[in-house]
């Protein structure tokens, strides 16, 4: 078992040598994480853990015709094996339209970083005294703690024998605290690369969840109806993980689901919302990768240029297909959530020029919206139609103030006739890590008017 | 399994008062093909060690797990899962004394097991020629776009098969082995005109139609013959009018009614959701433990269990991942909430004397947690058939497959969407309506029901992505149902 900490060099050594051995066209794409979390509910401890795991791709091109074996170990005779298999699996394959491997001809972009040794060295130990005093705050406040405390570090490489030979690595954490009583819940959390900035002011975002448990007892009913909201970071985030498995990947244009396809070059939301991925900046704090699991250079894609239609990512079969070169976004191996093929997994929404309070002044009577829950948003792709409930706090917005809590609520609605309804975004974003995949969203807080609520 | 023996002795001497140990080895193969080309086929082997550790602590007891990559004879790497899973316990344990009292950590008796389980399989799925699966899903693909014609705008179809063999040990003498198989597949039609873009799958979306078993499961899914009429369905979709607003009588046809007892009944039956246990994630359940055997969920009609005894289905399997014998729980008693999904120490916590054997992880390398098995709506022995069920509804609308889920963080407040509608008029099926959705609350809308199909139409379904657990889990788990019909629900397109 190699880890992922183990030296990068002897990693893409053997990656190497195990495709030269096999001769003809092959690739061997690798990704191996190490992650510790511990999760809590009731202020106890319901599972934790510390995991190691890899999955590496053998693929290898007969002519036109390609196999592929997934295996979990890198040892030589484990990673020969898997390429003899492949190379048998491409013969009985029939003909296709392979797009080549990649070639490493093209250099690896300029990118932030995304290693923190301090990271990747925090265990459950340490991990446990981030959340004691979380504990320890939500007690003092007559309420229990639930959420999770996760670090780890990623291992991605990439080798062909068309010469590419690249590897990454990058660390990630989080900490999810809910205050609250089952019913009643305050919620702040925070995702980085590194633990030090998910561990800064921790005290802060404590107080602040404990508080907005406090702000959210005895919630009033709301009559259905259009609200002018504020939506949190997270509530947007969850927009834009849908937005980014229903409309912004090469396939969802390919058959016409997406919001997108026939429609390049058309103002589909109003000119406040540009959206786009980028890998490389390590914006707000997000981890970074600067190549797919084709090895392929990543790219910054814009989806939505001032509400205009761009482009969307590819990998190199949809690229191929489309006539045009890979951005860089093919899925990521082995996640059996991302099986539609390329994906943005660091989709940002650009920032605005106000403060959060800035945006709850301009309502006059509305919502805050602090998460969402359960959204779906295959209602109608075209649209981005998408529907969803409210959680982890909800208030009323009066005469540009926060008022009381509210019960949580049904909404309905286009992604695409809200961004035509836009007030305000904010200046300051924050980084969320995707609630199904290995994914982050960097979003601002949305002021959106006349949202549609049914109750 | 001697090393895994002897790996939990090591960990009892070590101080755990209790700890189970499995070796996982997970082989899979999809195989997808869109428009006439390959577009996704892999053949892929996982395989490790999971253990997991109780050691002492304030109250009662603090879980700590530790997972390895390695084949079966590997002892280093179940030796280093097992330091992980120590090493996570104590730091758990060390966080019992901020908050003193709360749930005391217990689990429920039960005796040890040993022995072998294997899914009757008539064919295997791995040995069937690669070049006989592409002629199947080629030949589907062609077969729907011939039916759509010039408006057909993409056409896919896939088989997949899943191999777990699981070696398990735990402290108190169990050692079980099991290999479970299942497979299953699925196709999609897409259709456009103009602006409008439609599309139907078959035998359900989501993962297609999974079950236990081998190539027979694909077999008998027939999607040759059900090619023509999906691909009708969808053009038909193209130029229909939208679904009716209002409240009306609704029936649910199996595929649908499947999603509905997973999100509605299965969910907030998981005891550690009843618990607040999974608040953080997929939230908690308003069937909370004071209504257990004192809340009406639903109408008389609607009798729910949990059953991981149904051969062929996807939740069934010998002992849960802590050695539990699969068992069959009722969840929902002529409309009573009489029953929960436990697990050994669930099920001490509710004061039960055994767990259901719900404890289920998703591969090696995940902690166990309580999942799904079969949940299923039991038919009524006189019920209907489908066609019945139509003819004796004067007005309404009949659900098909679904499209889109949601419900809130309790279970209660749902909208489901569904691929395609039919009305109902004067007992029969009239027009084809689009984008179909309804939605409710949960007890409101089970007391609704006042008719449930019978043992002929009753249909067992197969899901592949239940989503729980952080990190996420992806689990297979089993619903069967025949159709039932559901008064004054409120209904519409948007």
């Amino acid at each position: 078992m190699t880890r992922p900490s183990d030296g990068s060099d002897e990693l893409i050594k053997r990656l190497i040598n195990s495709v030269r051995r096999t001769g003809g066209e092959a690739e061997l794409s690798l990704h191996a994480t190490r992650m510790g979390t511990t999760r809590f509910a009731g202020s106890r401890v319901t599972q934790t853990g510390d995991v190691e795991d890899l999955t590496v791709q053998a693929r290898v091109a007969v002519g036109d015709r390609v196999g592929s074996v997934r295996v979990n170990a890198v040892d030589d005779a484990t990673l020969d094996r898997a390429l003899a298999q492949a190379r048998a699996l491409a013969a009985a394959m029939p003909a296709g339209s392979f797009a080549g491997f990649d070639d490493g001809s093209a250099a690896l972009p300029a990118h932030a970083g995304g290693w923190d040794a301090e990271t990747a060295a925090v265990d459950a130990a340490e991990r446990a005294r981030l959340i004691a005093p979380a504990f320890a705050a939500c007690a003092r406040a007559g309420w229990t703690a639930a959420g999770c405390c996760a670090a780890g570090e990623t291992t991605l490489a990439v080798a062909t024998s068309a010469g590419a030979a690249r590897v990454h690595r990058y660390t990630r954490a989080r900490f999810d605290l809910i205050a609250g009583d089952g019913r009643i819940a305050g919620r702040r959390s925070r995702d980085g690369r590194a633990w030090s900035s998910v561990a800064a002011d921790h005290d802060a975002l404590v107080d602040d969840a404990v508080a907005r448990a406090s702000r959210s007892r005895d919630p009033a009913p709301l009559p259905p109806g259009e609200y002018d909201v504020i939506l949190e970071p997270h509530a947007v985030a969850e927009l834009c993980e849908w937005l980014a498995v229903t409309a912004f990947g090469a396939r969802n244009v390919e058959d016409g689901s997406s919001p997108l396809a026939g429609r390049i070059g058309e103002a589909l939301t109003g000119p406040a919302v540009t959206i786009y991925d980028d890998a490389l900046a390590g914006e707000d704090g997000a981890p970074t990768a600067p190549f797919d699991a084709e090895g392929t250079p990543r790219r910054r894609v814009t989806f939505l240029d001032g509400g205009v239609a761009r482009e969307v990512v590819h990998d190199r079969a949809s690229a191929a297909l489309a006539g045009t070169r890979s951005t860089g976004h093919a899925p990521p191996i082995g996640d059996e959530l991302f099986d539609g093929g390329p994906v943005p997994q660091h989709l940002m929404l650009a920032p605005g020029d106000a403060s959060v309070d800035e945006l709850i002044a301009r309502v006059d009577r509305g919502l805050y919206v602090a998460r969402f829950h359960y959204v779906n948003g295959l209602l109608d792709t075209r649209r981005a139609l998408m529907t969803g409930m409210t959680r982890d706090g909800l208030w009323r917005i009066e005469g540009g103030k926060l008022a009381g809590p509210v019960a949580n609520q049904r909404w309905t609605e286009s992604f695409l006739e809200a961004g035509r309804r836009i007030g305000g975004i904010s200046r300051d974003r924050a980084l969320v890590a995707g609630g199904l995949s290995e994914c982050w969203f960097v979003c601002p807080t949305l002021l959106v008017r006349g949202w549609k609520f049914s109750g | 399994m001697g090393l895994l023996e002897d790996a939990v002795a090591r960990l009892r001497r070590r101080g755990a008062t209790f700890a189970d140990a499995r070796h996982v080895r997970d082989e899979r193969e999809t195989l997808a093909v869109r428009d006439g080309r390959v577009e996704r086929h892999f053949a892929a082997t996982s395989e490790g060690f999971g253990v997991r550790v109780l050691v002492a602590s304030p109250n009662g007891g603090a879980w700590g797990f530790g997972a390895r990559a390695g084949g079966r004879q590997d002892a280093a790497a179940l030796e280093a899962a097992a330091e992980a899973a120590l090493a996570t316990a104590r730091a758990a344990a060390s966080l019992a004394s901020v908050v003193p009292g709360g749930a005391r950590v217990e689990l429920a008796e039960e005796e040890p097991q040993r022995g072998r389980f294997a899914t009757t399989v008539a064919r295997d799925f791995f040995a069937v020629p690669l070049a006989d699966k592409l002629a199947l899903l080629h030949g589907v693909c062609d077969a729907m776009r011939a039916a759509a014609g010039a408006r057909a705008r993409s056409a896919s179809a896939h088989v997949g098969a899943r191999r777990q063999d699981k070696l398990l040990a735990t402290s108190d003498g169990t050692s079980v082995e099991q290999l479970l198989v299942h497979a299953g597949g699925g196709m999609k039609i897409v259709v456009a005109e103009g602006s409008q873009v439609a599309h139907r799958t078959y035998p359900m979306e989501l993962d297609g139609g999974v079950a236990a078993g081998g190539w027979e499961v694909i077999e008998a899914l027939d999607f040759p013959g059900a090619a023509p009429r999906i691909a009708e369905e969808a053009l038909a979709l193209l130029s229909a009018p939208p679904c009716p607003a209002g409240e009306t009588t609704v029936i649910l046809d199996t595929p649908q009614l499947a999603l509905q007892i997973h999100e509605s009944c299965g969910h907030p039956t998981e005891s550690d959701r009843a618990f607040g246990d999974e608040v953080s994630l997929a939230g908690a359940s308003f069937l909370t433990p004071d209504r257990l055997g004192r809340f009406r969920y639903g109408s008389r009609h609607v009798n729910l269990t949990a059953d991981a005894t149904t051969p062929g289905a996807l939740g069934s399997f010998g002992w849960d991942d802590e050695g539990v014998p699969a068992r069959k729980t009722p969840l929902v008693a002529r409309g009573q909430f009489v029953g929960y999904l436990t697990s050994r120490e669930t099920a001490a916590r509710l004061g039960l004397p055994r767990s259901g054997g719900c404890l289920r992880a998703e591969a090696w390398n995940r902690f166990p947690i309580i999942r799904m098995i079969n949940v299923s709506l039991e038919p009524d022995p006189r019920g209907p058939s489908l066609e019945e069920l139509v003819a004796d509804t004067d007005d309404g609308i009949l659900m098909g497959n679904n499209k889109s889920w949601s419900i809130d963080d309790l279970r209660l407040n749902f909208q489901f969407g569904c691929e395609i509608a039919w009305e109902i008029k004067k007992g029969r099926r009239t027009r084809i309506v689009k984008n179909p959705l309804y939605g409710g609350t949960t007890p409101r809308f089970w007391s609704a029901c006042d008719a449930v199909g019978g043992p002929e139409a009753f249909r067992m379904w197969g899901l592949l992505s239940c989503g729980k657990g952080d990190p996420m889990q992806l689990m297979a788990v089993g619903h069967g149902c025949p159709p039932a019909r559901f008064r004054g629900i409120k209904v519409g397109s948007e």
